[in-house]
C-alpha cells in the first residue's frame, strides 16, 4: 500500500480524518483513533471531453488552510482548464460525520462531476457489502458493526455500486468515472467501490459521510444530520474549538509562534481518546508495517509528554484519565508494554522480553504519577494513593529488580533500535525512584522512600562514573556488551530536561550540562536553508537521517531551562542562552507542513516535514517549549518593571 | 526454437571482445561489404544486426565480436572508415566480458523498454499470488492496463485503423516474444477466441494449478476494449500449464447496458448455447 503523510486532520471524539494537500482523503478512524482505518481512496474527479481529472492530480493547483483555529478545513483547487472547486470539511462536535461542502465554479465546461470512494470497512477490503437506497438517496457499505452512508444535497442523479478488483473489471466504480459512465448498478459485495455523479453545471455540493454501528443507526443520523443546515454546523464547530481553545492557559510568545501552539493543543485534543485516556502516538500512515513499525498505538513514554503539555497548558482533565488507564495498563510484574492498543489491548510489539522491554516507558510513567501525586493538595493526595499507591509502588519495585546493578538491567532504547544500558533510561528511572520517594516521604512511607532515593542516587553516581565522557563533554549514549558505546545521541539531554538527574544549581554538574548541550549542538546539528535542526544521534540511517522536531525541541527546552536559570543571576547570559533558540525554533515552524502540522522528522535536503504527520510527542514538546518561553516573557517583563521600579526609587 | 538475445558475452581469459556500431548509408549492397573487412583482419563476429534509421538515407549495423592480440583495432577502424557506404564507426574494446551496450536505453512505442527474463516476470507475479489480496483480480488489472496503453498508442500516435489492429496485435506480440498468437474475431457480434502457441506465461511451472495467463487476459481485454471503444471481457478458457496444448481465450463483449457479473455471464451463456 504507498505511505501518504497527510497534510491536514479533522475529527471529533468519534471520528478522525486525515487529508492529502488537495483535499484527499487519506484516513478516516471509525470508531476509535486506532481502529478501525475504513477508507483505501476517496477521492474527487471531473470528467470532461472525455477525460478524467482527479481533483488530487498535478494537473491541479491547491491552497488548504483552517479557518482561523476553527478546526475547519477549507482547500482550493484551480485547474488549468479555468474549472475551480472550493471544498469546506467539517467534523462537527456530537456526530460520526464528514461534511463536505463544495463550490463548483465552471463557467463552459460540460461534464460530470464525480465523488469516488474506495472503503475497506472494518479494515477490510474483502467479505464488504455495498447498496444505494435510491428512496432514502443513500450510498451504503458495511462490514459487520462497520457502516458508512453517503448522501448529498443536492441529490445525485448516478451512481455506482461496484467492485474496486474483480473479474467483472468494468463494473469498478472508478472506471466507470473515468470513462464517464457509472451503471447505475444498486449492490455488490467483496471489495466494493462505490461513486457517484453530478452534472458539471451543479454549483454547490454538500456531501455527508455518516458513520455508524449498524443500519438503524445509520438511518437514523442521516435523519438527524439532514435536518441540520450546513451553516449551523460551522457556527458550532467554530464555537466548540474556540470554546476549548479558550479553556487553556494564556501565552505571551512571539506571535509567529502563536498559531502553531494552538494548531498543536488541537491535535493532541484529537488524537486523545477521552473516554479511555491513552493518545495515538500519530495517526497510522504504514498498516503493513512495509517502511517502519507503524505509529497509529499509545507508548507511554509519548503519552506521558503528551498529557503532562495538556496539563500544563491548563487542560486538567487529560492527565488523571491517562494515570487511570495506565493504572488498568500496568503488566503483572509491574512494567508497561511497549504500545498498546487504545483500549489498553496489547498492540504488535517488538518488546515482548525482559531484554527486549523499554524500561524508560515503566519509569516515564512512574515518574509522571509521582509527580502528579505530589501536585495535589493534601486531601486529594491521600485518595490519590489510597487508589495508586500500589501501582506506583509495584511499578517502581520493578524498576529496583531492574537496576540491581546501578545501571539497568539491558533493554531496548528509547529509539527502539539498540539493546544495552542508556544514559537517557537510567535518567528516567533515576527520575522516577527519586519523586516516588518524594511521594513516599509526605505520606510518612520512610522505609520505601530511603530504600528509592538510595537507590536513585546510586542510579545517578554510576551513570555519571561509567557514562560520563569528560574529553568529549558529553555522556555516551549507553554501555552495550560491557562496553561504553559512545556516539553522542541527542536523548542525552534527558539527565537535564526531564528528568533532572543533573542539577543546575550545582556548579559541576551544570558545567557538565552546558558542555552537554554545547557537544550536541556540535556533533548532531543539521542545517536546512540556513536553519537548525538536531539530529538523533550520529550515524542515524532510519529513513535517511533527519533532523528530528522531537530531538530539536529537546534542545530548546534545555536552552531555555538555562536562559530561566540565568535571568535571575546574569542576564546578559541569560539573554544568549534565549536567542540561542531563535534558529531552532526557526527550524521548527518552518518544516511543518503548510496547516502547522508537526511531524516527526524534517527532510535534511529540502527542509519538509519528512514523517509522521501529525506526531504527538512533537506537539506536546513544542507546548512545552512555547510555556517556557511564555513564562521567561513574564519573568522578563517584570524584571524590567522591577529594574525601572528600582531606578525611580533610586531617582 | 529460442532465440538468444545477446546481451553479454564471456570469452576465456585472453579474450579481447569489442562492439562496433557502423552507421552507412541505406542503399541495396552497402552492408555485405562490412563482414569482409572484419574478416580479412581476423575478427569472428558474435552476433550482428542491421536497423534502419532513415529509409533510403541511413542505417546501424551494430555486432559483437572477438579477435587475437594480432588484429589491429585502427587498421580495422580505418578500413571500414574508408569504405565509400560508411558514415561513421563507433566501438569500445573491452576483456573477458562484453555487455551490450551499444543500443541503450531500448525503446519500445514510445516508452522505453527494457529486456527481462521471463522467469523474472514469473517470480514477480508468484509474488504477487502468494502475497496481494485479490491477486487474480490485479494482476488482470495489470495487464488490462497495459493492453489499453498500447492500443492507445497504435490508435492516437501510429494511427492504426480499427480493422489492423488484430494483425498488428499477433505481431507485436510474437516479435515480442509473448507468444504465437491466432485471433479469431468477429467485429459485428464482438465475439471471438484468441489462441497463444507457447505463451510465455503458462511456460514456466509455479505453484498453482489454475490458468496462469491473467495478465495475458487483461492485456488482451484493455486492448480490444480501447480499440474498440467498447468494454471487452476476455477469460481463459484453456491453458497450457493446465495440460492444454495452447492457451485459449474467449473475448465477449459487456453489455452496452451493464449489469453485475451474474447478469453477464447469465446473458453469455444462453448466447452461446443458442
Amino acid at each position: 500500500m504507498v505511505i501518504k503523510q497527510p497534510n491536514s486532520i479533522i475529527g471529533n471524539q468519534q471520528l478522525l480524518v486525515t487529508l492529502g494537500m488537495k483535499g484527499e482523503i487519506f484516513g478516516m478512524y471509525y470508531p476509535g483513533r486506532d481502529y478501525a482505518q475504513q477508507v483505501t481512496e476517496a477521492l474527487f474527479g471531473v470528467n470532461t471531453n472525455g477525460s478524467i481529472h482527479w481533483l488530487n492530480s498535478i494537473d491541479w493547483q491547491s491552497k488548504q488552510y483552517y479557518l482561523d483555529n476553527s478546526g475547519i478545513l477549507k482547500t482550493e483547487l484551480k485547474h488549468s482548464s479555468g474549472i475551480g472547486v472550493s471544498i469546506t470539511d467539517v467534523v462537527p462536535p456530537d456526530y460520526p460525520v464528514l461534511i463536505r461542502h463544495l463550490k463548483i465554479n465552471n463557467n463552459e465546461l460540460e461534464g460530470t462531476f464525480y465523488t469516488y470512494f474506495d472503503f475497506d470497512m472494518g479494515e477490510r477490503k474483502e467479505k464488504n457489502s455495498g447498496f444505494y437506497d435510491e428512496r432514502e438517496g443513500m450510498l451504503s457499505q458495511y462490514w459487520q458493526n462497520h457502516h458508512v452512508g453517503i448522501t448529498t444535497t443536492p441529490a445525485f442523479n448516478d451512481w455506482q455500486v461496484g467492485k474496486a478488483l474483480g473479474a467483472a473489471w468494468w463494473t469498478s466504480a472508478r472506471w466507470g468515472v473515468e470513462h464517464g459512465q457509472l451503471q447505475k448498478n444498486k449492490e455488490d459485495i467483496g471489495n466494493v467501490n462505490i461513486a457517484a455523479g453530478f452534472p458539471l453545471t451543479t454549483k454547490e455540493i454538500t456531501q455527508y459521510v455518516i458513520f455508524a454501528k449498524n443500519r438503524e443507526e445509520l438511518y437514523d443520523l442521516k435523519e438527524q444530520i439532514k435536518s441540520i443546515p450546513f451553516a449551523s454546523f460551522i457556527t458550532k464547530t467554530h464555537e466548540e474549538w474556540k470554546t476549548w481553545l479558550a479553556r487553556g492557559k494564556e501565552i505571551n510568545v512571539p506571535s509567529r509562534l502563536n498559531s502553531y501552539y494552538y494548531r498543536s493543543l488541537q491535535v493532541l485534543h484529537l488524537l486523545s481518546d477521552e473516554k479511555l485516556g491513552s493518545v495515538v502516538a500519530a495517526p497510522e500512515f504504514d498498516h503493513e508495517y512495509e517502511e517502519c513499525g507503524g505509529y497509529g498505538f499509545c507508548w507511554n513514554r509519548d503519552a506521558v509528554e503528551v498529557m503532562q503539555s495538556l496539563h500544563n497548558a491548563g487542560y486538567t482533565e487529560y492527565l488523571p484519565r491517562f494515570i487511570r488507564w495506565c493504572k488498568h495498563t500496568q503488566l503483572k510484574d509491574g512494567s508497561w508494554f511497549q504500545r498498546y492498543w487504545l483500549n489498553g489491548s496489547l498492540a504488535p510489539s517488538w518488546g515482548n522480553f525482559d531484554y527486549s522491554t523499554q524500561i524508560d516507558e515503566t519509569a516515564s510513567t512512574i515518574y509522571m504519577m509521582a509527580k502528579y501525586g505530589q501536585s495535589l493538595l493534601e486531601d486529594e493526595r491521600q485518595q490519590y494513593l489510597d487508589y495508586y499507591w500500589q501501582t506506583i509502588d509495584r511499578g517502581s519495585k520493578y524498576l529496583m529488580k531492574r537496576t540491581r546493578e546501578g545501571l539497568h538491567d539491558p533493554c531496548t532504547d528509547l529509539w527502539e533500535t539498540y539493546h544495552g544500558s542508556f544514559t537517557y533510561t537510567s535518567a528516567a528511572i533515576y527520575a522516577a525512584l527519586s519523586e516516588v520517594a518524594k511521594l513516599a516521604r509526605a505520606q510518612s512511607k520512610s522505609a520505601c522512600a530511603i530504600e528509592y532515593e538510595a537507590r536513585a542516587k546510586w542510579i545517578k553516581q554510576k551513570t555519571i562514573k561509567m557514562l560520563w565522557m569528560p574529553e568529549t563533554g558529553c555522556f555516551a549514549k549507553a554501555v552495550i556488551n560491557n562496553e561504553i558505546y559512545p556516539v553522542i545521541d541527542a536523548s542525552v539531554i534527558g539527565t537535564f530536561i526531564p528528568f533532572n538527574m543533573l542539577d543546575i544549581t550545582s556548579s559541576d554538574e551544570r558545567e557538565k550540562i552546558i558542555q552537554m548541550l554545547n557537544t550536541i549542538e556540535k556533533r548532531l546539528n543539521c542545517v536546512v536553508n540556513g536553519k537548525k535542526g538536531i539530529k538523533r544521534y550520529e550515524n542515524d540511517k532510519y529513513r535517511g537521517g533527519n533532523p528530528w522536531t522531537v530531538t530539536t525541541l529537546w534542545l530548546i527546552n534545555a536552552q531555555l531551562r538555562m536562559a530561566e536559570y540565568y535571568l535571575q543571576k546574569d542576564e546578559k547570559m541569560g539573554e544568549q542562552w534565549l536567542n540561542n533558540t531563535r534558529p531552532y525554533f526557526d527550524m521548527v515552524i518552518n518544516s511543518t507542513t503548510n496547516t502547522k502540522l508537526l511531524p516527526e522528522q524534517i527532510n535534511k535536503h529540502t527542509g519538509n516535514p519528512a514523517w509522521a504527520i501529525p506526531l504527538a510527542w512533537s506537539s506536546a514538546l513544542f507546548i512545552e517549549a512555547v510555556q517556557k518561553l511564555s513564562k521567561l516573557q513574564s519573568l522578563r517583563f517584570t524584571e524590567t518593571i522591577t529594574c525601572k521600579a528600582c531606578a525611580l526609587q533610586r531617582q | 526454437m529460442s532465440r538468444d538475445v545477446c546481451t553479454f558475452y564471456v570469452g576465456d581469459n585472453n579474450a579481447t571482445l569489442a562492439w562496433f556500431k557502423v552507421t552507412l548509408i541505406d542503399k541495396q549492397g552497402s552492408l555485405s561489404k562490412i563482414p569482409v573487412v572484419f574478416a580479412d583482419n581476423g575478427v569472428n563476429q558474435l552476433f550482428g544486426y542491421f536497423g534502419l534509421i532513415e529509409q533510403g538515407v541511413k542505417g546501424k549495423y551494430i555486432t559483437f565480436v572477438e579477435f587475437t592480440e594480432k588484429t589491429s583495432v585502427n587498421k580495422l577502424v580505418n578500413e571500414l572508415k574508408n569504405l565509400d557506404e560508411v558514415l561513421d564507426v563507433k566501438y569500445h574494446v573491452t576483456k573477458k566480458i562484453i555487455i551490450q551496450t551499444a543500443e541503450f536505453p531500448l525503446e519500445m512505442f514510445n516508452s522505453r523498454a527494457i529486456i527481462s527474463r521471463n522467469a523474472t516476470f514469473s517470480d514477480i507475479i508468484e509474488e504477487i499470488e502468494d502475497a496481494a489480496p485479490n491477486a487474480n483480480a490485479l494482476i488482470f488489472q495489470c495487464g488490462l492496463k497495459g493492453g489499453m496503453d498500447a492500443a492507445r498508442y497504435f490508435k492516437e500516435v501510429a494511427g492504426i485503423k480499427k480493422r489492423d489492429f488484430i494483425t498488428l496485435l499477433k505481431g507485436i506480440l510474437f516479435s515480442a516474444g509473448w507468444g504465437v498468437i491466432d485471433i479469431d474475431f468477429n467485429f459485428d457480434s464482438y465475439k471471438g477466441t484468441i489462441s497463444v502457441k507457447d505463451s510465455f506465461l503458462a511456460e514456466i511451472k509455479r505453484s498453482t494449478e489454475h490458468a496462469q495467463c491473467g495478465y495475458l487476459s487483461g492485456y488482451f481485454a484493455g486492448f480490444f476494449t480501447e480499440v474498440l471503444d467498447q468494454a471487452i471481457h476476455v477469460q481463459e478458457t484453456k491453458c497450457k500449464s493446465t495440460g492444454a496444448e495452447e492457451c485459449e481465450f474467449t473475448i465477449l463483449p459487456v453489455a452496452k447496458k451493464f449489469g453485475t457479473f451474474m447478469e453477464q455471464t447469465r446473458e453469455d451463456t444462453v448466447d452461446t448455447e443458442l
